[in-house]
């Protein structure tokens, strides 16, 4: 009877692991289907089909065909390409009007002063109206961005608490939930609520600056706003990155000596089956830190892609106005050139926070991606 | 060759003008105004071309309103500049003052729907 009950109890501390670990891997592939769901569909084309199709276990072939160079280089030229007609085209219009407002600088009579202040007056107001009445669909764009990366990291949340859980990393798992909780809230509350605004405000001082032909100098003001805001969003996401870096360490030894420990005790007081033990959970821990890996991976690249066109459009948009600005200078049109210098100060703002946005969320993704399993 | 006509014209006048000077002094105010009537006439044609073609590039540029509101400005200010002169050479600085304040005033009334809407644009950009 002691040899019967000896054996069911052995029996089902080897079974119960592996048929919880199949469960969790359910669980873990239906987040990552959930996650793969909400991926946009301006992303999804810079993927692979088959990053989509295979299962979380099978799709390391695929993960290897989306973050190939070739693909990465397409998806590179994609970006750029569509974002460089959009540029040019903005560039054409820009140099367009700067000769418009020479070609009226030059027919305007020089005899009165008043009155060729008052043509210049007019000018300028016609050009601001026209680049600050197109660039606001961009704005647009950008609010959609910041959404999708939100959106993005809310659907990667669930996989990551499981991979973490799977691979016995519970307090590594509640430590990642809880700072990319704080980051999403941010992401909601910072840049939703907050970089649209401050552009705005930027943006309408500058507007009046410009008109008033320098009458009134509220650049200065503009700048400080810009430089402040970014500084304290560089330094909060500083701040998210090193408690994000310095808890999970923590954690994740805490989890390591924990399951250690219990993988000792099984080897040590299980006679027989307490080493099996031991290995099948070397072995699960294993197959943890490659789905880990590439669950991690496959984000990484869902937010490059997602970050790529909108970085490609800001940057080349950007240089569209510092170029139109040269060519103000050139053709002597100095309110005009302010403006178009204003414009592109603004577009460097916004480069500054997608690109510390997705570093903050690379940082996580590369922890969860690189973390060892706990019983590993 | 309109240069060679309009360079004409204004050889002929300024000549009739010497003599006109010395007989019949009250004539000469006119002749001039007329000669600058007849030049800046022959300048718009000249010009119209080159309007029509701005006026295109600013509809492909979807400122078609803002082009005419230009258009408009620079209209008024030549027409302010040329009166100016007119009366200065007739010795009324005064007159000549009142008419380019007056050619201001009118572009800043011209651009105040301008100052409107950007005023509008930034109290847009204050609401995102």
């Amino acid at each position: 009877m002691l040899r019967f009950t000896f054996f069911t109890v052995a029996l089902l501390v080897l079974i119960l692991p592996v048929h919880a670990a199949t469960d969790t891997e359910k669980e873990a592939q239906n987040a990552y289907d959930t996650f793969l769901q909400s991926v946009p569909e301006e992303v999804r084309e810079f993927l692979p089909a088959s990053f989509f199709e295979s299962p979380l276990d099978e799709s390391e072939a695929s993960l290897r065909e989306a973050g190939s160079v070739q693909n990465i280089l397409r998806a590179l030229g994609r970006a750029l390409g569509l974002s460089l007609g959009d540029a040019l085209r903005l560039l054409a219009k820009i140099t367009g009007l700067l000769v418009l407002c020479a070609i009226f600088r030059s027919l305007a009579p020089d005899g009165s002063v008043g009155l060729s202040r008052a043509l210049t007056l007019c000018s300028t107001l016609c050009l601001a109206l026209l680049l600050f009445t197109s660039q606001r669909e961009r704005f647009l764009h950008l609010e959609t961005y910041f959404n999708t990366i939100k959106s993005l990291a809310t659907a990667f949340l669930p996989l990551m608490g499981t991979l973490y859980a799977m691979g016995g990393n519970v307090r590594a798992a509640a430590v990642n939930h809880g700072v990319l909780s704080a980051f999403l809230a941010l992401l909601e509350t910072l840049c939703a609520g907050t970089v649209l605004p401050i552009t705005g405000l930027c943006l309408s001082l500058s507007l009046l600056d410009a008109t008033t032909g320098g009458g009134i100098s509220l650049r200065p003001l503009a700048g400080f706003i810009k430089r402040t805001y970014t500084l304290s969003l560089s330094f909060v996401m500083l701040l998210l990155c090193g408690v994000l870096g310095l808890q999970s360490t923590l954690a994740k030894a805490g989890d390591t000596i924990a399951l250690r420990t219990a993988r000792f005790a099984a080897g040590s007081f299980l006679p027989v089956v307490g080493g099996s033990i031991s290995e099948t959970l070397r072995t699960v821990a294993a197959s943890v830190e490659y789905l880990r890996a590439v669950a991690g991976t496959g984000a990484i690249l869902v937010l490059f892609f997602a970050f790529l066109p909108t970085f490609c459009s800001v940057l080349l948009t950007r240089s569209a106005f510092l170029l139109g600005g040269a060519i103000a200078k050139l053709l002597h049109c100095d309110n005009e050139e302010k403006i178009l210098a204003e414009l592109g100060s603004v577009f460097g703002y916004f480069l500054a926070i997608i690109a510390s946005l997705f570093v903050m969320l690379v940082f996580s993704l590369t922890l969860f991606a690189r973390a060892a399993a706990a019983g590993g | 060759m309109r240069l060679l006509q309009i360079a004409g014209v204004c050889l002929l006048s300024s000549m009739v003008l010497l003599l006109l000077r010395e007989l019949r002094p009250s004539f000469a105010p006119v002749l001039r105004l007329g000669t600058a009537v007849i030049v800046l006439g022959a300048g718009l044609v000249l010009l119209s071309p080159i309007i029509t073609q701005i006026n295109a590039l600013l509809e492909v540029g979807d400122a078609g309103e803002l082009g005419s509101v230009l258009l408009r400005a620079l209209g008024i200010a030549l027409l302010a500049e040329l009166a100016a002169s007119f009366c200065e050479d007739m010795g009324e600085q005064t007159i000549a003052r009142c008419i380019s304040t007056f050619g201001k005033w009118e572009i800043l009334v011209l651009c105040l729907p301008l100052v409107g809407k950007v005023l509008e644009l930034a109290k847009e950009l204050l609401q995102y």
